[in-house]
Formats: structure tokens, C-alpha cells, sequence
């Protein structure tokens, strides 16, 4: 049992901490969400509507989108490409109208362009749209990933670590990426272990220890609290 | 330093090679006279960029980019169309089996190019569509045109049936599974006497006619076989530049995060095995037609393990590329025929120094190209280094050739 009487709200156009020691489960509650697993008890409420024990396509199609802790881009395609598969889920061409190339499909593949193009201009990759992913550096990479995620059109974007291997200079900017997120409304569930980053834009924070939420609130008031830093650094003896 | 070691090592390789079948003194002579060439070739090499020109660079790729597709494509079928003119009876005959097998290789190249699943036992699906041909046309008299359709359902149907089931696997497991497929299908062909005539195979299958016009002849057949080649790489090409293409890509890439953009994997790998296996199940029509008689022999292992060298050799997911893959492999074996016993270690060869010189075929696809197309590049993958982002930036600016 991974996780157990975890519950927490998130308003909508927040930005959500979720933080923990290594091994709290925080991962493992994302993939329950995104629907990588199935929860044995519990739900997932979207909108009023139970999202709990989706797969991960219909996971994706009702609005939760994510990037991964071990960045996961599909390498050999540009960067343009992995946002444009990103649009998969809000577009619908078959295989008739790949042959056929019809108006309707072509209108379609200039909106997946367009929109995919000014995505990654959101994340300031613009110039970069003809490299292969992989030879992306590395924190561009990760803003890649943000993008093919906010390519699915979701409500809900949960990321993970996304400031895991960035220098300051690229913290501070993906503080702001996450920031205009959010401000563009779409509500932010963030997995992080950067002080720094999660201090200074969540507006929630949810503490998660062995598998169990140990506090939950404002990050002000976590940064106080007694459990959170004996989960922390340990408790005196 | 480790390539001198390479120059060394190679000619000793083959020479041990040619060793048992040559004796000692010839294989040692081809041994030294192979070092003494690739001495040469590496010093006139370095001097001229010769080396570089030939394994990194196609020749005319330049001018090539500046000659619009669509003229390419022009110039191509013109030049298909004239061929039975100018060819005799017996390359007209190789150019159509040459063909059969580009068509089954860019059939195979939808499922293990674009998808990323290693297939091996592909040709069961165009036994399947060639015996559906021989027991309809003889036992029921369906005609050719009418067979095609029947026996794309026939394989496409296998395809479900070897689909289905192997929808978790990946890699290594789904190579074997198909494998184990392929030779099921062989070997149900060959002992289902009844229905199949089992290693006798099944004769007089007639030859293609519409509305009583008969199309027997190899030019007629030539034109057939030029037709599907059209057809199929036409689906391809749109399939390829298509939402449902850069989904397969993407599978192929990374199915968990495909999954997590809404892409439905389960879909796409059996859209993927069906296309395959119609493109398949309708060239084994046309090559039963071709030969008159099919039996369990020319459907071996080692005809998939062919069909997939002609996807590698020539270019994963590469149109071109798969094409000059499979027209190379049919038509050199044949030049090659007079040396005889060498001719297969010729080839043997030629494909080990392909893998190692050019690992991603003769014409890659354009992501290939981008992937290799300078291995002296550094992978930038975890460091964050920008000085060498920006000569990355230039060369993906080269243009593509299609």
C-alpha cells in the first residue's frame, strides 16, 4: 500500500504543491491521477465529475495532463513534432482523411501547426522547432515537455519535478513558465523538491509523507510546521 | 588510433572468412590486397574528403534539394513506364520480382519503420493472401481483381489474430511470438493437404484478366506490380504526414508518455498490423499469379528475415530509402550471379559494412538523418552546453530529399 487517506482540494487557477521526502508516494498518487495505475479505494474528483481508475488516453481527453519525473520526449522527433502529437487527443483525423487529405483535415493540420507553434513560443522555444528533442539542452527539454502537455488543452497539469537538474538561472524561468500557467487558467499540481520554486509560487502545499498527508495549507504555514520538519530532518531524541 | 585498428582488423576478418572456401594463400592475398585499398582510400580519403562525401553524404544530394518533388516523381514513373521497353525478357522477369518485394518491404516498414514492432514472421500474411488466390482461382474460378480485395480481408483478418494478442508485448518477446507465427503458417501450409495440396503446393493458378481481357503477359504484370507500388506508397507517404503518422512515431518513441497525450496505443498498433498485413496478403495475389503455383517452400523464415534487411539496409521509414533497399537485394544477388559461391559472401559483406558505415540505410527518412547525419557531434542530451546547440540549428536547415 502505497497511499493511504491522502486527501486534499485543489481551487481551480491554483497553483498546488504536493512535497515530501523521497518515497512518500508522491509519484505513485500522479500515476493513480493520470491513470498509469489503478487505485484499489479512494476517487478522483474533476469538476464534480469522478475521474477515478480512467486509463490514461481518457485520463488525457477529460483534461489531466503531465510531464514525467525522467524527462520523456519522443526523441527522434522535432520539437514542433512531439508538441503537435500533443494535440492527439483534441483532434480527430483518421485514416481517411490522412489519404483523402480532405479540407477538413488540412484546416485541422494547420490548427495542430499553429497551436503548437505558439506553445512553444508560451515556453520560449520558439527557433528551436526543427531540432530533435534529444539535442534540445537539457532544461529546454523540460520546457517540451511542459508544452506537449499544455498541447492536450488540459484543466489540470500535473508536474513532476520539473526543476529536477536546472541551474538558478533556469529555475527562475521555469517559476515564471509555471506562473503563466497558471494565469492562463489552467490549474497546477506540482511535484517538486525545490524549496525555492515550491515556497515561491504555490498557493497550497500538501505534504506527503510515508504514503500518508501529513499537513496541508499555505506555504507559509507548512514551512512552521512541526511534523513537516521532523519528516524532514528527523525528530530529536 | 582506433580507427587505423579498424583498418587492420577488418581485411583479417574477411580474409578469415574466405579462408576455408579459398584456401590459405588466396585468402590472405584478398586479405592484403583489401588493407592495401582501404590504406589508399583512407589517405586520398582524408586528403579530398572523399570518405565523407561517400558514407555521409549522398552524392548530388545538393542538387537534388533544389529539383522540386514533384519533378522527381515525374521523372521516376516516366522512367518506370519505359523500362519494359528497353529491358529483355529475363531482367523484366527480376524487375517484377524486384518489385513484389518493394511493395511487401513498404508494407512491412509500416509496422517496424513507423510503428517501432519488430515483426518476423511477416511473409505468413502474404502466403495467406497467396494461397487465398490459388484455392479461389482454381477451385471457384475468382477471378484476379476480385481476389485482391478478398485476400487484403483474409490477411487482414491474421493480422487482427496476430495483433490482438500481442498488444503488450514489445522488442525482443513480439519478435519471437511473430516468429513462432510465421512458421506456424508455414507449416499448417504444408500439412493441411486438403485444403492446401501440402508441399506439392497448388498448380495452374491462372493468370490476371479483366472483363475477359487477359493481362498474362509480364509486361501486363509489370504494370500491375508498378500500380501497387504507387498505391502503397502513396497511404504511406500520407499516412506518414498525417495526425495518426506522428502518433505511430511518437508509440514508437515513448508509448507510456504517447499514452499520457491521448494517444490510443491499442488503436494505432492494430491499424498499424492491419495495414501491414493487407499490403502483404495483396502482393502474395499478385505473386501467385505471377508464378502460377505456390507451395509452402517460398514462404519460408528467410524470406521475413529478407523483407526486414530491405527496410534496415535501406532506411527505416524512408519511402526512397525502403525502396532502393529491396530493389538493391533482388537485383544484386542476380548481377552477382556468375561468381557464384561468392556471391552470398559478397553479400554477406556488403551488409556488416553497411551497418557499420551507414546504420541508418542507404536513404534515411528525414528524423534518421537528423539523428546521425554528423556523428562527430557531441550528445548534448544531459549537458547544457549552447555553443554546439547553434551548429546543430544550421544543419537541420539542409533540405530534404524525396
Amino acid at each position: 500500500m502505497a497511499l493511504q487517506d491522502v486527501s486534499f482540494e485543489i481551487d481551480r487557477g491554483q497553483i498546488f504543491g504536493l512535497i515530501g521526502p523521497n518515497g512518500a508516494g508522491k509519484t505513485t498518487l500522479f500515476n493513480c491521477l493520470t491513470g498509469v495505475y489503478r487505485p484499489t479505494a479512494g476517487s478522483f474528483v474533476l469538476d464534480g465529475k469522478n475521474i477515478t481508475g480512467l486509463s490514461e488516453v481518457k485520463a488525457a481527453q477529460r483534461g489531466i495532463a503531465r510531464t514525467f519525473q525522467n524527462i520523456r520526449l519522443f526523441q527522434e522527433m522535432t520539437a514542433l513534432e512531439n508538441v503537435m502529437v500533443g494535440r492527439h487527443s483534441r483532434t480527430a483525423a483518421g485514416l481517411w482523411g490522412a489519404l483523402v487529405r480532405d479540407k477538413k483535415t488540412s484546416n485541422e493540420e494547420r490548427e495542430i501547426h499553429n497551436k503548437s507553434q505558439q506553445l512553444l513560443e508560451f515556453v520560449k522555444l520558439k527557433g528551436s522547432e526543427d531540432l530533435l528533442a534529444k539535442n534540445l539542452p537539457y532544461g529546454h527539454q523540460r520546457r517540451l515537455e511542459i508544452a506537449r502537455a499544455l498541447a492536450t488543452d488540459p484543466q489540470l497539469i500535473c508536474l513532476d519535478e520539473p526543476a529536477a537538474g536546472m541551474n538558478p538561472s533556469e529555475v527562475s524561468g521555469l517559476m515564471q513558465l509555471i506562473r503563466n500557467i497558471r494565469d492562463s487558467g489552467v490549474t497546477v499540481l506540482l511535484i517538486e523538491h525545490h524549496m525555492k520554486v515550491v515556497m515561491g509560487i504555490c498557493d497550497q502545499l500538501a505534504v506527503l509523507d510515508g504514503g500518508e498527508r501529513i499537513a496541508h495549507g499555505p506555504p507559509d504555514r507548512i514551512r512552521n510546521d512541526a511534523q513537516v520538519i521532523a519528516a524532514y530532518l528527523g525528530t530529536q531524541h | 588510433m582506433k580507427s587505423t585498428l579498424k583498418i587492420l582488423l577488418w581485411p583479417l576478418w574477411i580474409g578469415l572468412l574466405c579462408w576455408p572456401f579459398m584456401g590459405l594463400r588466396a585468402a590472405g592475398l584478398t586479405a592484403f590486397g583489401l588493407l592495401l585499398l582501404f590504406l589508399l582510400f583512407r589517405f586520398f580519403g582524408r586528403k579530398i574528403g572523399l570518405f565523407k562525401d561517400i558514407f555521409l553524404k549522398m552524392p548530388g544530394r545538393e542538387l537534388a534539394g533544389r529539383v522540386p518533388r514533384k519533378i522527381w516523381l515525374g521523372a521516376a514513373l516516366l522512367a518506370a513506364m519505359m523500362l519494359p521497353l528497353v529491358i529483355n525478357k529475363y531482367y523484366l522477369d527480376i524487375t517484377i520480382t524486384a518489385g513484389i518485394y518493394i511493395v511487401l518491404a513498404l508494407g512491412l516498414n509500416i509496422i517496424v519503420g513507423l510503428a517501432g514492432l519488430l515483426v518476423l514472421g511477416y511473409i505468413a500474411f502474404y502466403a495467406a493472401g497467396a494461397y487465398a488466390y490459388a484455392i479461389l482461382s482454381t477451385q471457384y474460378n475468382v477471378s484476379f481483381f476480385a481476389a485482391l480485395p478478398a485476400a487484403a480481408v483474409l490477411a487482414l483478418l491474421l493480422g487482427l489474430v496476430l495483433g490482438v494478442p500481442t498488444l503488450r508485448l514489445r522488442g525482443d518477446y513480439l519478435a519471437i511470438v511473430t516468429l513462432g507465427f510465421g512458421e506456424i503458417a508455414r507449416i499448417v501450409l504444408n500439412n493441411w493437404d486438403g485444403l492446401t495440396g501440402g508441399p506439392n503446393g497448388i498448380m495452374h493458378i491462372p493468370k490476371p484478366s479483366l472483363f475477359g481481357l487477359k493481362l498474362g503477359s509480364p509486361v501486363h504484370l509489370y504494370f500491375i506490380v508498378l500500380a501497387m507500388i504507387i498505391l502503397v506508397s502513396f497511404v504511406i507517404d500520407r499516412l506518414n504526414n498525417s495526425r495518426l503518422g506522428r502518433a505511430l512515431v511518437a508509440m514508437r518513441e515513448d508509448e507510456t508518455a504517447a499514452r499520457a497525450c491521448g494517444v490510443n496505443t491499442v488503436k494505432l498498433k492494430l491499424l498499424a498490423f492491419s495495414l501491414s498485413a493487407m499490403t502483404a496478403g495483396m502482393m502474395g495475389v499478385v505473386f501467385a499469379a505471377k508464378m502460377s503455383f505456390v507451395s509452402p517452400e517460398s514462404f519460408t523464415f528467410w524470406e521475413s528475415i529478407m523483407v526486414l534487411c530491405m527496410v534496415v539496409l535501406g532506411g527505416m521509414a524512408s519511402i526512397p530509402g525502403v525502396i532502393l533497399g529491396a530493389a538493391a537485394l533482388v537485383v544484386l544477388p542476380e548481377i552477382f550471379r556468375q561468381f557464384q559461391n561468392y556471391r552470398m559472401l559478397v553479400f554477406g559483406a556488403a551488409m556488416v559494412a553497411m551497418m557499420i558505415f551507414r546504420p541508418q540505410g542507404l536513404l534515411p527518412s528525414k528524423r534518421r538523418r537528423l539523428e546521425l547525419e554528423d556523428p562527430t557531434l557531441p550528445p548534448i542530451n544531459q549537458e547544457r552546453v549552447d555553443i554546439t546547440f547553434h551548429k546543430i540549428n544550421q544543419q537541420s536547415k539542409t533540405s530534404e530529399v524525396i
